[in-house]
């Protein structure tokens, strides 16, 4: 069975300092895998190789079957991947409503597609993530938890089979961590995709993956 | 008690009163002290008015379309591509901007001064190529600077779904649209009030009539009549201006990363820098020089105009001081102000700003020619710096507020609660943060003020006139080459002034701000 991401060997330098190197992870289709690490260890890094945002020194990154990182190559930019990525500050677009940022992604995607099934496709994207009826809201006028909705409903609604998540619940109360925690469960169980979780907590990479591994300051990556 | 706040926030608001406030007062009122009731119902419905009004908006209009174009395409290039010596670059595209616009005017009077542009020498066209090469810095700098300000995970996260091209169009272009338009909106109100560009290119224009009706007529109920369109657009436009800025683009910190990067298009970056760099700077300091002939006859205009320039300078330095130092106090404020029509008084500070010189000069020779201690200040060169604090101490007040607002409050709350009082917090806490713009607000100060025409060709003394004013009486009886020569003179001070004013700035190692 084809895997949903694979890295081989990518190493990474910043200035002098070398963030990580042999860096190699398989996740299957539908898997999940959470990494873990200090601060500073590289682990934003390496999910913007995985997403094309950044260039590695060296190594390959392949997404389902496909090599679109070859050394310091970008064989696919960002938008061909199939890729959803929840930053940790969001990055919700202030000039939008979350319908419209839904609607810009769809588009973006398959502009074949008619105007009218988009909106269904919103609007149900908006319901799995329970913020049904907010779509016409922008940023500034949602909550934090809502906020964290958006952003996940923005990541998934054009169906990637790869999730790429930024330390997402990082400033969020216990509370509301739980929820989102919950609502993660529940988007994976609708749409079966597989997921890379940065965190540099322990107990919530227990809680969001299957597999958790930690990247280590100037080394690779080790079973957690 | 008299705090030392109160008392510095109590004599910086009469300065702004007397100088920038209390002329134009004097000037909208001034039909009314005379009984002429009828001067305001003509400033409506008056045909000439309102023709006046059309070929003011057209050029203004005009101005702000081409030189925001312009300007935005060159700020999005600073910010983004791949430039070498970004810095250099960025001062010489800011040169035109600098170089006072009688100096443009008057190299594109030289310029196209052959018979096959002879039709194109004093025409409304060349007023606005000549306003638009001197005012595309406004939008470039806004641009670049808000670029910059893009955090470039927003961007990022359209990337992941769509190619650059649909980024830039449906993510970056609307994050930067308060900005340019905000900076489309100052350009115009800036075309708007400029007096030496139409008068040299003979248009006629508000604030020319302005000019025309108070000093050749010595018609001040006219002048009045010509003021109030004039201020009711630059208010509206300024107001426009401040709701704009407040718009969805968050200015407090540039981003970390620099976003969508677009290697490719380091030819079209070069083509572009060297072409508009050669229209707005090159060509204009290359026609003055080439119309001075020789060393000589810039030698020569320095000798005859050397106590003009040196005058100027004078002046101009101590407006840029008082400036500094009221701008400091006043800029605070408005910086800490929790009001809820805070917004307002932003708004009228860059109406007071963008106030036609010709229309201050008038308010200051009503406010200022008076038997007694007005009297004794109007006959002097210190009349001179007055009108130079009217028309840009308001700039000068909105840099420091930027500056001001970007200063952790709690960096205070900390030195107060270690027993510093606001004299002693502002010393070591606020202006160590600030000092940069505070440089950056002198310096602009400085060199519009040695460039400032407007209102010094109305209110200055005899034997006491301003380097500019005094470039332009001598244009109707001087030979061209000497004209050019005093016009070169002064562009290269400002650019002088300007590039050390860089290079201190460059190298300083304190750059909190």
């Amino acid at each position: 069975m084809t895997s949903a991401l694979r890295l081989d060997a990518i190493r990474k330098t910043q200035g002098r300092r070398e963030l990580f190197r042999d860096v190699t992870l398989e996740v299957a289709a539908g898997g999940s895998v959470a990494l873990v690490g200090a601060s500073g260890v590289g682990k934003t890094t390496l999910l913007r190789i995985i997403a094309g945002l950044e260039r590695p020194d060296a190594g390959d990154v392949w997404i389902a079957g496909r090599r679109v990182t070859q050394g310091q190559s970008i064989l696919a930019p960002p938008h061909q991947r199939g890729i959803g990525f929840v930053f940790q500050d969001l990055a919700l677009w202030p000039h939008m409503t979350v319908a419209q940022s839904l609607t810009f992604v769809l588009e973006s995607g398959a502009p074949a597609v008619s105007r009218l099934e988009h909106r269904r496709l919103v609007d149900e994207m908006l319901r799995l993530v329970h913020i049904d009826g907010l779509g016409d809201r922008y940023p500034h006028q949602l909550s934090g938890g809502e906020q964290q909705r958006a952003a996940f409903a923005r990541a998934l609604v054009h169906r990637p089979p790869l999730l790429l998540l930024d330390e997402p619940f990082s400033s969020l109360d216990v509370d509301l961590r739980h929820e989102m925690r919950t609502t993660l469960r529940e988007l994976r169980g609708a749409f079966d995709f597989a997921s890379v979780f940065v965190t540099h907590d322990r107990e919530e990479a227990s809680a969001v993956a299957a597999r958790t591994i930690a990247l280590t300051f100037g080394g690779g990556l080790e079973s957690g | 008690m008299i705090t030392g706040r109160g008392l510095a926030f109590a004599l910086a608001m009469a300065i702004l009163a007397a100088t920038c406030v209390a002329p134009l007062f004097f000037l909208l009122t001034a039909p009314a002290w005379v009984g002429r009731w009828d001067a305001y119902r003509s400033a409506i419905v008056d045909a000439r008015q309102i023709g006046l009004l059309v070929n003011s908006l057209r050029i203004a209009g005009s101005v702000a379309v081409v030189a925001t174009a312009i300007g935005t395409f060159m700020g999005f290039l600073l910010a983004r591509a791949p430039i070498q010596g970004r810095n250099a670059v960025r001062l010489g595209l800011t040169i035109p901007v600098l170089i006072p616009t009688y100096a443009l005017a008057l190299s594109w009077i030289f310029a196209t001064g052959t018979e096959s542009f002879a039709a194109l020498t004093y025409s409304t066209v060349g007023a606005i190529i000549v306003l638009a090469i001197a005012l595309y810095p406004v939008p470039m700098l806004a641009t670049e600077a808000a670029v910059r300000h893009i955090e470039s995970r927003l961007e990022e996260a359209a990337l992941l779904v769509a190619p650059a091209p649909r980024v830039l169009t449906r993510i970056t272009l609307p994050l930067l649209w308060p900005a340019i338009a905000s900076s489309a909106l100052l350009t115009f109100v800036l075309a708007l009030s400029d007096y030496a560009v139409p008068n040299l290119l003979r248009q006629r224009v508000f604030t020319t009539e302005v000019f025309t009706a108070f000093a050749a007529l010595y018609d001040s109920a006219r002048a009045a009549t010509l003021a109030v369109p004039l201020l009711a657009m630059t208010l509206v436009v300024a107001y426009l201006i401040v709701r704009r800025s407040a718009g969805v683009v968050d200015v407090s910190r540039p981003s970390s990363r620099i976003g969508i990067g677009f290697p490719g298009i380091r030819p079209v970056a070069l083509t572009a820098v060297v072409c508009v760099f050669g229209i707005g700077a090159a060509l204009p300091v290359g026609t003055l020089a080439t119309e001075a002939r020789s060393l000589g006859a810039i030698r020569e205009a320095i000798a005859r105009s050397g106590y003009a320039i040196g005058e100027s300078l004078v002046l101009a330095g101590i407006a840029a001081t008082i400036t500094a130092g009221v701008a400091l106090v006043l800029g605070y404020r408005r910086a800490r102000s929790k009001w809820r029509l805070a917004q307002w008084a932003d708004a009228a500070l860059i109406a007071l700003f963008a106030a036609p010189g010709t229309l201050i000069g008038v308010g200051l020779i009503e406010l200022w020619n008076r038997p007694g201690a007005a009297g004794l200040v109007y006959g002097t060169p210190a009349i001179i710096v007055v009108a130079y604090l009217a028309r840009f101490l308001p700039v000068a007040i909105l840099i420091v507020s930027a500056a001001v607002r970007r200063v952790s409050q709690s960096t205070e709350e900390a030195a107060a609660l270690s027993g510093a009082g606001w004299v002693r917090t502002m010393r070591h806490i606020v202006i160590p943060q600030i000092a940069g713009s505070l440089v950056v607000a002198w310096v602009i100060v400085f060199v519009l003020a040695f460039g400032e025409v407007g209102a010094s060709v109305l209110v200055a003394p005899a034997g006491h006139t301003p380097y500019p004013v005094h470039v332009l009486t001598l244009i109707a009886n001087t030979r061209p080459e000497q004209v050019a020569a005093l016009a070169l003179v002064q562009t290269l001070v400002v650019v002088c002034a300007l590039s050390a004013a860089s290079v201190y700035l460059a190298s300083s190692p304190r750059r909190h701000d």
